[in-house]
């Protein structure tokens, strides 16, 4: 079910009384559905409000409830209520004209096109905010996930596979933070594929604010989605939440580079509690980016080499001939002293310094090598660390 | 009865002739002093009144007015002493009136009627326009080098009155000091192994290039500092003269006369805006940026200064002089320092290899934002400098000595010379086209920079201008080709990943 012009009052006044719902403080899933059993929302959110005693009865059976955030809970609805009444509406109107006015729809999971995704979900979000196109039940979907702290061979690897899904016609979805999330998705928007974005505030908080032009990106040409209604900032524990969304939002998940902890490996946690197929990319035994990924490949994950990899776990390996290169390599330098200064870095980030002393050149010829490898994309700079990028 | 002498004050760095006139009349004794005065110039009334009694001399026992002219303008400092004494000693006949004519009285009298130094002697000395001007003994050589004019140093003020009263004649001047040596410590040798922070340093004293250092502490960004210092040229008449100028205004001790080596001032990152810039309540002074004038302003810990306090010193940096505006006044200080400065990469200091920093994403953008983009603009030369190589420190090989690495800065800045500037990064845009050609294979590769999002356009004039010093420290043709544009761009790094997403995610 999805707020448009066509629902009837009376779905609109679910909606309103559902979204009033998850506005409430500390209101997870988990409450909104024990909450809901056997009522719906708008039935819900009126015997709060009187503190009937079943509805609170379900309430105080969920972990971490206690009578002072009843006690909040129900202050918060009486004042809606007074809202309300003074405007003439039901309960919620007002957050969903709001919403509207940002032209983002509301979406109830289990009643949406999408609604197989959520069928057998253990934790299914209540409501969904979401902004751009509505999810395509009939687009293939792949998450492409990693630590936001990549290193230069994270970026390539998740720029690749990025555009490299794209170009197959497969979603990518991913939690749009720093690092591997965002890189992917922006790669993936760039060769025109498309993307869904799931994120840890309301949508009109934008968090990282690095990333306000791909988040704006998202919304236009993809579809971005957030458990949180407008106005509520990123909290701590808002992401791990976000990255169960991630995980029953995708059909494979691709672990890029991720340490030992860290928000991808909840994500993964997730993914296997769904039984979605994880896959991971390997890295160096040396980096400690590659640290959680060359875990789960030890663990018997499959391993990615190439997009026709992750299209082929998908069920859909004819999509890789439109794949150009999969992760192809660049040609080998052609320069006897770069190919020397790409040894060197395959043992792991150098500083110049070190460069100079271990290949024993002057500052300035060496400066022409790495200057020709960044051209070239085997090597990248940040911070004065040198990387070798594939 | 009216006697007058002359003196001058300071106004920040410059000098301003001042006539102290005194009145004798009948009336009850007093002694008063008018004219804008400050408070210690206006405390001169009991040190004059001591110190003349206690050189054995008379006092009058009448009412006695000191005018200070131009009246309009307000005296600071004690440096009005002398002369205020001179003339109460030439209206009450004990020196003729007409020794006072053509010369100027500078100097702080103590109770005994000691001559004592002050600051500002240079630009006094220079504003004055009299025949001789006298001095207490310790500022002699200061005040010598501001003129060719005769200075006579004297040290108690009854040594002056004997002298203008004929009975004696003006005292020796005291011994020259020795020169301070040629060759500077520390050492540049101290420096093992670390060949990109040492080359930084040197292609920076050669070009006048801003130096970014980013290291974890104990890397030996400070002892870079100091040394890079060593490897300035000595100053020209020219540029000591306005350096002195100001140290001298600021009261720094200038045993030598003119400050001949450049100076390295390194405040501290609690440093406010008026320590760094100028000014002040009771009289505008020069700020750190001023005293650094032809020397090396050094800011250690450069995150941990407040935004605006770097933020004020950006048009500084640009216009090489600064105008302080005060209530009392405006003051122009010059301004053109070469700017050394070293942080953290981040708050703790360990980011050592990508991804080992344990600082949030969020402590480390707010570290790196307190340098705005402008300022960090003005950097030329940014490197990270770590910690030498274990293996090198134990060999025990000493690097290249700050003579020989000095010779070829000297070189180099005699070429900028000849150029017309001090440094190649005074050279503009125009001259740089004139003096720096590229070769077209240093064409095609800033091409290829330019497209690839790795250098923007502002940073292409920077990192030509390095370029052509790099040319000049090797001592070859002015025609810059690819492999010194890539050692230009090299010394350029980002900094921390304030820059880097950008130039790498741009990579392809």
């Amino acid at each position: 079910m999805t707020a448009g012009a066509s629902a009837s009052s009376k779905e609109r006044a679910e909606l309103g009384a559902l979204a009033a719902l998850c506005s409430l403080p500390h209101m997870g899933p988990a409450r909104v559905r024990a909450l809901l059993t056997g009522r719906d929302a708008p039935e819900a959110i009126d015997q709060l409000r009187a503190g009937r005693a079943a509805a609170l009865a379900e309430l105080r059976s969920c972990r971490g409830v206690d009578e002072t955030l009843i006690a909040t809970w129900r202050r918060q609805i009486a004042s809606a209520f007074e809202h309300a009444a003074i405007d003439g509406h039901p309960v919620g109107a007002d957050l969903l004209a709001a919403h509207a006015r940002e032209g983002i729809w509301l979406s109830v999971p289990g009643r949406s096109d999408a609604a197989e995704i959520w069928e057998s979900d253990p934790e299914p979000p209540a409501l969904l905010f979401g902004q751009g196109s509505v999810i395509d039940p009939q687009v293939r979907r792949v998450g492409v996930v990693g630590t936001r702290r990549c290193t230069a061979y994270g970026r390539t690897v998740a720029q690749q596979l990025g555009s490299g899904l794209a170009a197959a016609g497969v979603a990518v979805v991913s939690g749009l933070a720093t690092g591997i999330d965002g890189i992917a998705q922006r790669a993936a928007l760039d060769a025109g594929g498309s993307v869904i974005g799931i994120v840890g505030s309301g949508l009109d908080q934008v968090y990282p604010a690095s990333n306000r032009t791909l988040w704006a990106d998202v919304a236009r040409h993809g579809t971005l989605l957030s458990e949180y209604p407008l106005g509520r900032r990123a909290a701590q524990w808002q992401f791990p939440a976000r990255n169960r969304i991630v995980a029953a939002l995708c059909e494979v998940l691709v672990v890029v580079e991720s340490g030992s902890a860290g928000g991808s490996m909840y994500t993964v946690d997730a993914a296997a509690e769904r039984d979605r197929p994880v896959m991971a990319v390997p890295g160096p035994i040396t980096s400690a980016a590659s640290a959680g990924t060359n875990r789960l490949l030890a663990e018997g994950c499959a391993p990615v080499c190439e997009v026709a990899d992750v299209l082929a776990a998908l069920g859909e390996p004819g999509r890789g001939d439109a794949v150009p290169n999969g992760l192809g390599l660049p040609a080998a330098p052609a320069e006897p002293l770069d190919q020397r200064v790409l040894d060197e870095l395959s043992a792991g980030p150098r500083t110049l310094d070190e460069m100079a002393l271990l290949t024993g050149t002057s500052l300035g010829e060496l400066a022409s090598s790495l200057g020709r490898l960044q051209l070239s994309g085997w090597a990248s700079e940040a911070g004065g660390w040198w990387e070798k990028a594939r | 009865m009216l006697a007058t002498a002359t003196t001058a004050t300071l106004v920040g760095v410059d000098g301003h002739v001042v006539t102290v006139e005194v009145h004798t009349s009948n009336g009850l004794p007093s002694f008063t002093i008018v004219g804008l005065p400050d408070a210690a110039c206006r405390e001169a009334r009991d040190r004059v009144r001591a110190a003349v009694l206690s050189s054995g001399l008379d006092w009058p026992d009448s009412r006695v007015t000191v005018n200070l002219a131009p009246s309009g303008l307000r005296k600071g400092g004690a440096v009005l002493d002398v002369a205020m004494a001179v003339a109460v000693l030439a209206v009450t006949e004990q020196v003729p009136a007409e020794s006072l004519r053509g010369k100027a009285f500078l100097g702080e009298l103590g109770l005994d009627g000691a001559v004592r130094g002050t600051a500002g002697v240079l630009p006094l000395t220079d504003a004055l326009r009299d025949d001789a001007v006298v001095v207490a003994s310790e500022a002699y050589h200061v005040a010598l080098a501001a003129s060719p004019r005769d200075v006579h140093p004297v040290r108690t003020l009854g040594e002056l009155a004997s002298v203008l009263a004929g009975r004696a004649p003006w005292p020796d001047p005291p011994p020259v000091p020795p020169q301070p040596s040629p060759v500077p410590v520390p050492d540049l040798s101290d420096v093992i192994g670390q060949p990109s922070a040492r080359r930084a340093v040197e292609v920076a004293a050669a070009g006048g290039h801003h130096l970014l250092m980013l290291g974890p502490p104990g890397a030996g960004k400070t002892m870079l500092a100091r040394r890079l210092v060593g490897l300035l040229p000595a100053l020209s008449r020219q540029c000591a003269m306005e350096a002195t100028r100001v140290q001298s205004a600021a009261g720094l001790p200038l045993p030598t006369g003119l400050a001949t080596r450049p100076l390295l001032r390194s405040p501290h990152h609690t440093a406010t805006v008026t320590a760094l810039i100028g000014g002040g309540t009771n009289a505008i002074r020069p700020g750190e940026i001023s005293l650094a004038h032809r020397g090396v302003l050094f800011l250690d810990e450069l995150g941990e200064f407040a935004p605006s306090v770097l933020d004020a010193m950006r048009q500084p940096l640009e216009e090489g002089v600064v105008r302080v505006s005060r209530a009392l006044g405006t003051c122009s200080f010059p301004t053109r320092f070469l700017l050394v400065a070293a942080m953290n990469p981040c708050p703790c200091g360990q980011a050592g290899r990508p991804n080992s920093c344990r600082c949030s994403d969020l402590v480390r953008q707010r570290y790196l934002r307190r340098l705005s983009g402008p300022l960090l603009d003005r950097f030329d030369l940014r490197i990270q400098v770590r910690p030498p190589d274990p293996d090198q420190l134990l060999d025990g090989i000493r690097g290249e000595p700050t003579v020989a690495v000095a010779s070829r800065v000297a070189a180099a800045r005699e070429r900028a010379a000849s150029r017309g500037v001090e440094a190649n990064v005074e050279l503009t845009g125009e001259q740089l086209e004139h003096f720096a050609p590229l070769t077209p294979a240093a064409h095609a590769a800033l091409r290829e920079r330019l497209r690839g999002g790795l250098l923007s356009g502002r940073g292409l004039h920077r990192v030509r201008c390095v370029a052509l010093t790099l040319c000049d420290l090797a001592g070859d043709e002015p025609l810059v080709d690819a492999e010194r544009l890539d050692e230009a761009l090299m010394l350029r790094a980002s900094v921390g990943n304030l820059h880097a997403p950008v130039a790498a995610g741009a990579a392809p």
